[in-house]
C-alpha cells in the first residue's frame, strides 16, 4: 500500500516570489519566468504556467481545485500530490513562494 | 514556415561602438571613442524600459565594449529588475571589484570573448598586449563571485589549432559553456578575410576533433545545429538602427529607435516579416530536426548568395561547393 504524505497544509498560501516576472509565449505553448533574485530564465510548460498564474496568494486547496477544474476542461485530471510536486518544483526554482502564516511567523520569531 | 511571435521575448543590443582593443576582425569597426550618432545612455534607458513594457524578458548586451558606456552599471541594474540580462565583453575591464559590481547589478550571465587559447594568438587579433591574461582573469573573477560565465571564440585559421586548449582552459576556470562561433564577413573582418577565414572542411574538422571536458557545454551553430533564428531575433545597434540580428547589421534596417519602437518595427517592417516567416529554397533535415527551423543562418546565406531564401553555405549539406575562405566580390571592401 502506498501512503502519500502531503508536504503542505491545505491552508498554506502561495504567491509568486517578489520580482518574478512571467512572460507568456502562447504561440509556442509555454511561459518564460524570470527570477531576478537568482537571475535565471525558466521555460514553464502549460501545467507549471497555470500553477504559477494561480499562485496569487490563495491557499493550496483553492489552487488544487482551480487547477483540477482546468484539467477537467481538457479531459485530464490532477491529483493533489501532482499539484504539490509541481509547486515544490516552482518553489525550488524561486518562482513561487509559500506565504508566511501567523504560526510560521511565530516560530521564525521565537 | 517558422512559428509567428506577436512580439519578441528576447532582444540583443550593441550599446556602444567604443572599445579599448583594436581587433583586426572587429564586426562593428569599433574605435576608442564612441561615435556621435550613438544612442545616449538616457535614450537606451528609455528604450529598454519600453522593451520591457512591450514583453521583452531577455536582454543581451554587447558592444563594442559595454562597460565603456557611461552609466552602464546603472542601466544594467535597472534592466535586470525585469529582464534576464547577458553581457558580452572582452573582459579586460573586469577586475574583482567589477565582477562584484556586475553580480550586484543582477546580471544573469557574462560572455567573455577570446580569440585564442594563448596570449600571442589572442593578441595578434586584439593588438593589445596583456589583453589575453586580462580576459582570463575576468573569467576567474566572475566565476569566483558566482556569476554564470561563458567563453566565446570566433573560429579562424589562427585559432583553430587552439580550440581544444580553450575548452580545457575554460573548464579549468569554471566557465559553464564555450561558444565556438562562425566568422562573419562584417566590418574589419572583411579586410583580412583571406588571411583568417578557413574553408568549411577545415572548420568541420576542427569541430569534429573536439573533446568536451566534463562539466562544460559546447555551443556551436554548424551542422547539425545550423539554425535559422530570424523568427525570434530582434536586435538594435549602437546608433539605434533596428537590424533584426546583429549579424545582419550591414544588410538591413527595419527602422530606428529614435523614430519608432522595436515592437512597431516588428509588426510593420516588411523585410523583417519576410525573414521571420522563414521561407527558404532548401533545408537540411538534420538541422531542421535539431533546431526546429529551416535553411540555416540568413546572414551568411545572404552574404554569399545575395538572396534571403538562399541555402546557408556554412552547413555541409547546403554548401554547394562554396569556398568560405574567399569572399564574394560584392562584399570586398573598396
Amino acid at each position: 500500500m502506498t501512503v502519500s504524505i502531503s508536504v503542505f497544509c491545505p491552508t498554506d498560501c502561495f504567491r509568486l516570489e517578489p520580482g518574478v516576472r512571467l512572460r507568456p509565449v502562447p504561440e509556442l505553448g509555454h511561459c518564460l519566468a524570470y527570477t531576478p533574485a537568482r537571475p535565471a530564465l525558466h521555460r514553464l510548460n502549460p501545467s507549471a504556467w497555470l500553477l504559477a498564474e494561480l499562485a496569487d496568494g490563495r491557499p493550496l486547496a483553492a489552487i488544487a481545485a482551480d487547477f483540477g477544474e482546468a484539467m477537467a476542461e481538457i479531459g485530464g485530471e490532477a491529483k493533489l500530490s501532482d499539484v504539490e510536486a509541481a509547486l515544490v518544483g516552482l518553489i525550488e526554482l524561486g518562482i513561487v513562494g509559500k506565504l508566511a502564516t501567523p504560526a510560521t511567523e511565530g516560530s521564525q520569531n521565537a | 514556415m517558422n512559428p509567428r511571435l506577436t512580439a519578441p521575448p528576447k532582444v540583443a543590443i550593441s550599446i556602444t561602438e567604443a572599445c579599448p582593443l583594436s581587433c583586426k576582425h572587429c564586426y562593428g569597426d569599433c574605435g576608442r571613442e564612441a561615435r556621435p550618432a550613438e544612442l545616449s545612455i538616457g535614450e537606451w534607458r528609455e528604450a529598454i524600459a519600453r522593451l520591457a513594457a512591450d514583453g521583452v524578458i531577455s536582454l543581451h548586451i554587447e558592444g563594442g565594449e559595454p562597460l565603456l558606456k557611461p552609466g552602464f552599471l546603472d542601466l544594467l541594474a535597472e534592466a535586470s529588475r525585469s529582464m534576464f540580462t547577458m553581457v558580452r565583453t572582452h573582459g579586460t575591464l573586469i577586475d574583482a571589484a567589477m565582477a562584484r559590481a556586475l553580480r550586484d547589478a543582477g546580471v544573469g550571465r557574462v560572455l567573455v570573448d577570446v580569440m585564442g587559447a594563448t596570449g600571442p594568438t589572442h593578441e595578434w587579433f586584439t593588438g593589445a598586449p596583456g589583453s589575453f591574461d586580462a580576459s582570463v582573469a575576468a573569467v576567474r573573477h566572475l566565476v569566483a563571485c558566482g556569476v554564470a560565465t561563458d567563453m566565446l571564440l570566433i573560429l579562424t585559421r589562427q585559432n583553430a589549432p587552439e580550440v581544444q586548449d580553450l575548452l580545457d582552459l575554460a573548464a579549468g576556470l569554471g566557465a559553464e559553456r564555450v561558444g565556438v562561433l562562425r566568422l562573419y564577413p562584417l566590418g574589419r573582418a572583411k579586410r583580412i578575410w583571406q588571411e583568417i577565414a578557413l574553408p568549411l572542411a577545415d572548420q568541420m574538422r576542427t569541430l569534429g576533433a573536439l573533446r568536451v571536458p566534463a562539466g562544460l557545454t559546447l555551443m556551436q551553430s554548424w551542422h547539425p545545429n545550423d539554425h535559422n533564428c530570424c523568427w525570434q531575433s530582434a536586435a538594435v545597434i549602437a546608433n539605434g538602427e533596428i537590424v533584426g540580428c546583429p549579424y545582419l547589421r550591414e544588410y538591413v534596417s527595419h527602422g530606428n529607435l529614435r523614430s519608432t519602437t522595436l515592437l512597431e518595427a516588428w509588426r510593420t517592417a516588411p523585410l523583417w516579416q519576410v525573414l521571420r516567416a522563414g521561407a527558404v529554397e532548401r533545408s537540411c533535415p538534420d538541422c531542421s530536426a535539431a533546431e526546429g527551423s529551416h535553411g540555416g543562418c540568413r546572414a551568411t546565406a545572404y552574404a554569399w548568395h545575395g538572396r534571403w531564401t538562399a541555402p546557408d553555405p556554412f552547413d555541409v549539406t547546403l554548401n554547394d561547393g562554396v569556398d568560405l575562405s574567399v569572399l564574394p566580390d560584392r562584399l570586398l571592401p573598396a
